[in-house]
């Protein structure tokens, strides 16, 4: 039975327990607020633990509107379920720069918008994230993309949605993430 | 098993015996006018029940004591921010029933790192932070209390307080065990000039012992050591 965020907060609070922390009951409330941390947490722990494959698993595309070559992702950051996580964005795809040596149209990633300035190859198109915002280039124009990109990123799931295999890494990052609390409260 | 308690009319009778008090059947009618130890019935009842008061009260405010649960019950349901009816002694226990469906209320839950800031968090639990509200079916905010004086905040749909009360009435409520020193206690005031021979006086002052080693209170508030979370 997949967890909820109280049985969750129980469970940590039994592993506090039971290694011997003199944890009071009513640091049960504060855990549940630890939940939605321990979430976001997870894809990262399944990529670091079992690979990106298996990663893949809590990751999905999302479709970014490109005015000039830039598109925000704040209407994907900002959904109540499951919004992007931008620091694991893993691949961008655009159907303008598919290509017989790019037949997936991906961009390869560079580490800021400035980056992009730069003259580059023209056989790849390339992006940055920054400012919460997707910046392209193609052929060596930073406004020539349109229409939309696809961007494929990991997401904090659902608890209900969160793997039976995966389970077990939950309280893990909850003790991870309440270290402050037990701190506070012994 | 339902504890016996002293009966007055022995107690008045052994008192009778150990004062001579016995009044006389005229006596309701033809006031001596010499000095005597008889007393009334009535006269001799309030004494006899104001010493068992003394036991009782005695008895209900020591947490610990094993007829202490003679004097509990439950209060009437206590609002959130409401004031503990008044009682004896320390609170037996606070009881909060978590949801309206409940069919019972549960120990509360005590931590001395629970402020009453917490408890008015956790009751408005904005942006629902902290899963289901605090009155609602398997929230983990349910059952948490905190006490300011006589006012009791807590989580939870309703609270009600264990408490020890006593109440006089025209019988005996200690416990048959006690008769001895509710004999003693009640000679104490009962006794006239002349009364106080070397054998009464020693019944008195065992009685009075017992008694204040009955009122020395040796165990912590139960209802606030930690309550460890179901």
């Amino acid at each position: 039975m997949s967890y909820t965020a109280e049985t969750l907060a129980n469970d940590a609070y039994e592993r506090l327990r039971a290694a011997g922390a003199d944890v009071p009951p009513s640091i049960i409330p504060r855990l549940v607020t630890l939940v939605p941390s321990a979430l976001r947490l997870l894809p990262i722990k399944v990529r670091e633990r079992f690979g990106d494959s298996e990663a893949e698993l809590y990751r999905k595309n999302y479709t970014v509107a490109l005015t000039s070559g830039q598109g925000s992702l704040a209407a994907h950051t900002d959904l109540t379920s499951e919004p992007m996580i931008p620091s694991e964005i893993v691949k961008v795809t655009h159907p303008d720069v598919v290509s017989s040596t790019n037949a997936g149209g991906k961009l390869r990633q560079l580490g800021s918008s400035s980056a992009l300035d730069l003259t580059r190859s023209q056989e790849f198109a390339y992006f940055a994230v920054e400012d919460n915002t997707l910046f392209t280039m193609s052929g060596n124009d930073r406004t020539a993309l349109g229409s939309n990109a696809t961007v494929r990123a990991a997401f904090p799931p659902l608890i209900a949605n969160v793997k039976f295999s995966h389970e077990p890494l939950l309280p893990e990052i909850m003790l991870e993430l309440s270290q402050g609390l037990i701190a506070k409260a012994a | 098993m339902a504890v016996t308690r002293c009966t007055l009319a022995t107690v008045r009778g052994r008192l009778i015996a150990a004062v001579n008090a016995a009044p006389a059947a005229t006596w309701a009618t033809t006031i001596s006018s010499s000095n005597d130890n008889r007393r009334n019935d009535t006269e001799l009842d309030n004494i006899i029940l104001a010493a068992d008061a003394r036991i009782c009260q005695a008895r209900a405010k020591k947490v610990g004591d094993g007829y202490r649960s003679l004097f509990l019950s439950l209060s009437a349901s206590i609002a959130h921010g409401g004031t503990i009816p008044d009682h004896l002694g320390p609170i037996e226990q606070v009881t909060i029933k978590h949801v309206t469906s409940d069919p019972d209320y549960k120990a509360g839950k005590f931590d001395a790192s629970v402020s009453l800031a917490d408890i008015e968090r956790w009751r408005a639990n904005t942006g629902t932070r902290y899963g289901a509200n605090h009155n609602a079916a398997n929230s983990v905010l349910s059952g948490f209390y905190i006490r300011r004086g006589s006012q009791l905040f807590y989580t939870g749909f309703d609270a009600k307080c264990l408490l020890a009360t006593f109440t006089r009435s025209a019988a005996c409520q200690a416990p048959e065990t006690d008769e001895d020193m509710l004999l003693g206690l009640a000679l104490g005031d009962a006794l006239k000039e002349g009364d106080t021979g070397p054998f009464l006086a020693t019944i008195v002052a065992d009685a009075r012992a017992e008694y204040v080693e009955l009122l020395k209170q040796s165990e912590p508030d139960p209802s606030e050591t930690i309550v460890l979370a179901a």
